[in-house]
């Protein structure tokens, strides 16, 4: 039974490395990477957004971060030591990191980021626990727990919205606003809305001499180029021909078509990345027909959900039914999951009948500035419709999806693809589902217990029980559908070297050949 | 009626009699529905079973076009039909009460004073997608420019002999307004309403490409082009056909209208482009 | 001259008070907030009523609004959290290129159109007015951004001539700029050559059925002196207004075109806006579109007086 754990670096440098030592780089070059959306935000510790991540996290560092495998490791601090109780968090931060403005960091900026965190950070869940930050000297920083919760380094080293260490100056700014001074290996020249981030390389960056290499979002990052623009460009179209031209070097996505027709182009490299996300159809079990237990496993029956993801993903998919990755520590498992996934008309329609369906309206909500969510929402109201349900497909922009979807009624399913949170673990995921607003709007029983067993737990078995417990009670309740995992294609010119793909497009550790 | 012969005329009435008809006779001619998704045919290029081949949904094209020129030429119509109805009102009451017209137009000039379609993209994005919505947001947007048309053919039809006269021996306004006025500015309307069928049927193409016209899966051409837009290269018979139907239409329209003005009382004729 | 720019600035104010409101109305009709754009898609209902709350969203709207209009009466458009930008600098720096495109597309789509109109005119009814009236036609019954899509798949991706998307200020580097506007401004000239072509016809017929033109071939003179000396001279007034509405209607397409090309233009960032609700950029992108929209009216208006001396000497 592990009672303490340590993430001090000596244990991580034991471990095999993701890659030989390298040093071979060459320094220089304007690398151009191309993402569809742009970014809400650089204020990495306000968003969850994709498109803020894939800059900020190359301005921005946190105390520890996801590796290749997506544990968390040491990056700003050298180590934790956690107490026997669970209760107190001791960081020992490594000396001599300095800030973009040229600032030593130390044990103030850690805590005032940390306070900022939980006030506005979007994952400030994980800092509810938190009853005291100390600042014993300037690189010790203990972080006191009124309750246990395991979920913590997990928590502050996720990059879905990076707890990111800003100077404590910095972090007097309101939501949105701060974040343009970090530790990281990149600096921001220019961020101009609708065009374009320019980052520059910041030469004065103190790398973790703790490790040899890269290492996920961790590791030793060494910055080859002189800078990097992140262009925003909407129309897939103009970003695959960008590639082709080498007007652009890398992709954060290639078209899945796209990537089929230039298999053959030598001067393109592609990377699949699988799994990538879930696609899931979340529903609502408090409002009008998708209340009722045997309308909401009809619904369950009637998908056929390999075209589902056939179409939302152009065809890069796994049918993966498990509410975590597999060969991940909490992976519950798939056993008797088929009876669930497996199309059956007929028993479709024997639930609703069951059910007492008499042809009321089915809502779907579905946005359509993302493609996988209009898919999926449009498919999915196609196959209802099919077993006699009578659908109404409302197709909106975001900020409506969003706002509608936030309602405790008007809605019955809404389709959303998630990619960070099945990344971090079993928190994100399962937390979705509980506490005092889940996303299926009526509190379950036995997913409030699962939730409180995965976060007060020290045990870890506990804790993956757990996890499978929310697993069987989402099936077994038809509380959500997860149709599949979505694959993701990176691409590069064939001239950027040593590259390897990641959550984002890291411009770190690879140059121009 | 000699222009009925004209030839860009005839030409016109095919283009948009041919769309027309195809459109209305969809559901019997289209040769599969156009909702039917069939992800083993994603992006099939045009073959024998599907002449316009299919979308990435495994959709067929030719059946996507056929019903959504249907929506198309609906929403253009109901935007020519509303604005006119709006547009001959509002002109009607500014160029005969005078009181009125300073209010009127400049609320007029407050609509023009920005794009049409940035109007309409911003109303519909606020109402939510719909038929309706587009409708609606079409409505507003081109209101005013066929207000200041049917103002301007009033005022010049105020001015006609018989018009001062009637008024000179004290005739009843409704009578003059029904018996003189309307007659002699329902011509201009006419052919007003001809081109903003037009435009309304390339501004239904713009808000469906930027994601706020009617929902899908219902076909409309702009959505088509949309659908087709990520994949140019690969499927370039998505956005190609639509495109093409939409072209014509307007290029029909346009035909009709521009024959129709060339017909006109060249007194009304000036206050038309 | 001055009374009159004064007279037209001051009747400018009812419309954009107008403009205002529509938009103003707009933000009361609207869904959703832009605490939804900034959380990101996976963001949980306590993660936005936090944001809300930190943002301020949560106040009423209706004391944000006047608090707007107030800084509006001191000459401040606000300020967008979205773009960490105050509103008014959002919009300058937006501005060139939307205003390149406009001016760059109707430049083009004159010198073209207005040549072509006027040879249609001297041929009136006889083959090249045919020939010009037709392609006018069809130019005008293109969609533009589907135009926009076909010079993307040709030029971009088969041709490789032209950069895709992305935009260069001229200032930088000015054949960088160019080829960056090359294919958006190539669309909108192509849209707009039509409208200006058939303008410029109808135009100069007017004007050559007129009796001075009568006189002017009565009294002798030849055809081409005519053409050159009394029909141009008498169409400019006229042509000056094609390219008013011509710039009117060029910076509608440009709103549209900066879309397909992904140019920072004011469009695209008023679209994207409304897309994110961000409310303060909406209004003053709006007003700003407006104002510009006075300034060209007002601007052809100057250029009439200019061009037309008998206007001149009644002001």
């Amino acid at each position: 039974m592990l009672r303490r754990r340590s993430f001090t670096a000596g244990l991580v440098t034991a471990a095999a490395l993701p890659l030989p030592a390298i040093a071979q780089g060459k320094k220089g070059g304007d690398v151009v990477v191309s993402q569809q959306a742009q970014p809400p935000t650089l204020d990495a510790q306000t968003t969850s957004a994709q498109a803020t991540r894939n800059i900020s996290l190359h301005m921005h560092e946190t105390l520890f971060a996801r590796d290749e495998a997506g544990d968390p490791k040491p990056d700003l601090a050298e180590g934790v030591d956690i107490s026997a109780d669970g209760l107190t968090y001791k960081f020992s931060l490594r000396k001599g990191v300095l800030f973009h403005n040229g600032k030593v960091m130390d044990s103030t900026d850690v805590k005032a980021s940390l306070e900022r965190y939980g006030k506005i950070g979007t994952s400030a869940f994980i800092m509810k626990p938190v009853a005291a930050i100390e600042t014993p000297d300037a690189n010790t920083v203990v972080v006191k727990l009124s309750q246990v919760y395991p979920g913590f380094i997990e928590g502050i080293s996720s990059p879905r919205a990076p707890c990111a260490i800003m100077t404590a100056e910095d972090c007097a700014k309101p939501a949105g606003q701060g974040g343009s001074i970090g530790t990281g290996p990149f600096t921001l020249g220019e961020f101009k809305a609708d065009s374009h981030a320019l980052l520059k390389r910041f030469d004065k960056y103190v790398a973790n001499p703790n490790y040899k290499a890269r290492d996920g979002f961790a590791g030793r990052k060494t910055a080859y180029f002189d800078s990097v623009r992140f262009r925003f460009m909407p129309e897939g179209g103009a970003r695959t021909a960008g590639l082709q031209t080498g007007e652009l070097h890398v992709l954060e996505a290639l078209d899945v078509p796209a990537a089929e027709r230039l298999k053959s182009d030598k001067s393109i490299v592609a990377y699949t990345m699988m799994p990538w996300a879930f696609q899931t159809l979340m529903m609502n079990t408090n409002f009008g027909l998708t209340a009722n237990v045997s309308i909401r496993r009809a619904i369950q029956a009637a998908l056929d959900l390999e075209e589902i993801m056939a179409i939302a993903t152009s065809g890069l998919f796994r049918l993966q039914p498990a509410w975590q990755h597999p060969n991940t520590g909490y992976f519950p498992g798939t056993e008797g999951l088929a009876k669930y996934t497996t199309q059956n008309k007929d028993r479709a329609k024997a639930l609703l009948k069951e059910g007492g369906y008499k042809g009321e309206e089915l809502v779907i909500v579905a946005d359509n500035s993302f493609r996988n969510h209009l898919d999926t929402g449009t498919v999915a109201a196609e196959q209802l419709r099919a077993i006699g349900m009578n659908v109404k497909l409302s197709v909106m922009d975001w900020p409506t999806v969003l706002n509608a979807r936030l309602r405790p009624e008007g809605w019955n399913l809404w389709p959303l693809g998630m990619g960070i949170e099945p990344y971090e673990g079993p928190y994100g995921v399962v937390g979705f589902f509980a506490g005092a607003a889940p996303v299926q709007i009526k509190p379950d029983p036995v997913i409030e217990q699962a939730q409180l067993q995965l976060t007060t737990s020290l045990k870890l078995a506990d804790r993956q029980a757990a996890v499978k417990m929310f697993q069987d009670r989402v099936y077994d309740q038809a509380i959500s559908i997860k149709c599949g995992d979505i694959g993701v294609i990176q691409a590069t010119r064939s001239n950027v070297a040593n590259y390897a793909p990641y959550r984002i497009p890291r411009m770190w550790d690879c140059w121009f050949a | 009626m000699n222009f009925l012969r004209r030839p860009a005329f005839l030409v016109g009435l095919v283009l948009v009699g041919a769309v027309a008809i195809a459109a209305i006779a969809a559901g019997w001619i289209a040769p599969f529905d156009p909702v039917k998704n069939n992800y083993r045919y994603r992006l099939g290029a045009p073959n024998d079973l599907y002449l316009l081949g299919t979308d990435r949904y495994g959709r067929d094209v030719l059946s996507r076009i056929l019903f959504g020129a249907g929506v198309s030429l609906r929403i253009g119509l109901a935007v020519a039909v509303l604005s006119g109805l709006a547009g001959a009102s509002i002109g009607l009451i500014s160029g005969w009460w005078r009181p009125a017209d300073a209010w009127l137009m400049r609320v007029m000039d407050g609509l023009m004073a920005f794009p049409g379609l940035l109007l309409a993209i911003a109303l519909a994005a606020t109402l939510g997608p719909s038929e309706a919505t587009a409708i609606v947001a079409l409505t507003v947007a081109y209101t005013p420019r066929t207000a200041r048309v049917m103002r301007a053919a009033v005022l010049v039809a105020r001015a006609l002999d018989y018009v001062e006269a009637a008024r000179a021996v004290g005739a009843n306004t409704v009578r003059i307004l029904a018996k003189h006025i309307l007659p002699a500015c329902a011509a201009p309307l006419a052919v007003q309403q001809t081109f903003v069928f037009a435009v309304a049927i390339l501004a239904e193409a713009v808000l469906s490409f930027v994601g706020v016209g009617p929902p899908p899966p219902q076909p409309t051409l702009g959505s088509i082009i949309a659908d087709g837009r990520d994949t140019l290269v690969e499927a370039p018979w998505i956005a190609l056909a639509p495109g093409t139907v939409i072209a014509m239409l307007v290029l029909g329209l346009n035909l009709l209208g521009d024959t129709l003005r060339d017909a006109l009382d060249p007194r009304m004729r000036g206050m038309l482009r | 001259m001055l009374r009159l720019i004064a007279v037209r600035l001051l009747a400018a104010v009812p419309v954009l008070l107008v403009v205002s409101l529509v938009s103003f109305g707009l933000t009361l009709l609207v869904p959703g907030d832009m605490a939804a754009e900034l959380a990101g898609p996976s963001a949980t209902a306590a993660d936005i009523a936090r944001l809300r709350e930190s943002l301020g969203l949560d106040q009423p709207l209706l004391g944000r609004m006047l608090a707007w209009y107030a800084g509006l009466a001191q000459g401040d458009l606000g300020r967008s959290v979205l773009l960490n930008q105050g509103v008014g600098a959002a919009i300058l720096e937006r501005l060139p290129v939307t205003l390149s495109l406009a001016f760059l597309g109707l430049g083009v789509a004159c010198a073209i159109g207005i040549p072509a109109g006027l040879i249609a005119a001297k041929n009136v009814r006889r083959w090249p007015d045919q020939a010009t009236m037709g392609a006018s036609l069809i130019g005008l019954s293109l969609p533009d951004f589907w135009l926009g899509l076909l010079l993307i798949w040709v030029v971009g991706v088969k041709l490789q001539w032209l950069p895709t998307g992305g935009f260069i200020p001229l200032s930088e580097d000015p054949l960088g700029w160019l080829r960056s506007v090359a294919m958006p401004a190539g669309t909108l000239a192509l849209t707009q050559l039509g409208p200006i072509a058939r303008m410029t016809r109808s135009a100069a017929l007017e004007v050559a059925s007129s009796d001075f033109i009568r006189t002017a071939r009565a009294k002798g003179l030849s055809e081409i002196r005519v053409f050159a000396r009394h029909v141009l001279a008498g169409a400019l007034v006229p042509i000056l207004t094609v390219a008013g509405i011509g710039f009117g209607l060029s910076l509608g397409g440009a709103l549209v075109i900066e879309q397909v090309f992904s140019l920072p233009g004011v469009g695209r960032l008023v679209i994207g806006s409304v897309l994110r609700r961000d409310w303060p950029v909406i209004q003053g992108g709006l007003l700003v579109i407006a104002f510009v929209f006075v300034l060209v009216n007002l601007l052809v208006d100057l250029l009439y007086l200019w061009a037309d001396p008998r206007l001149r000497a009644q002001s």
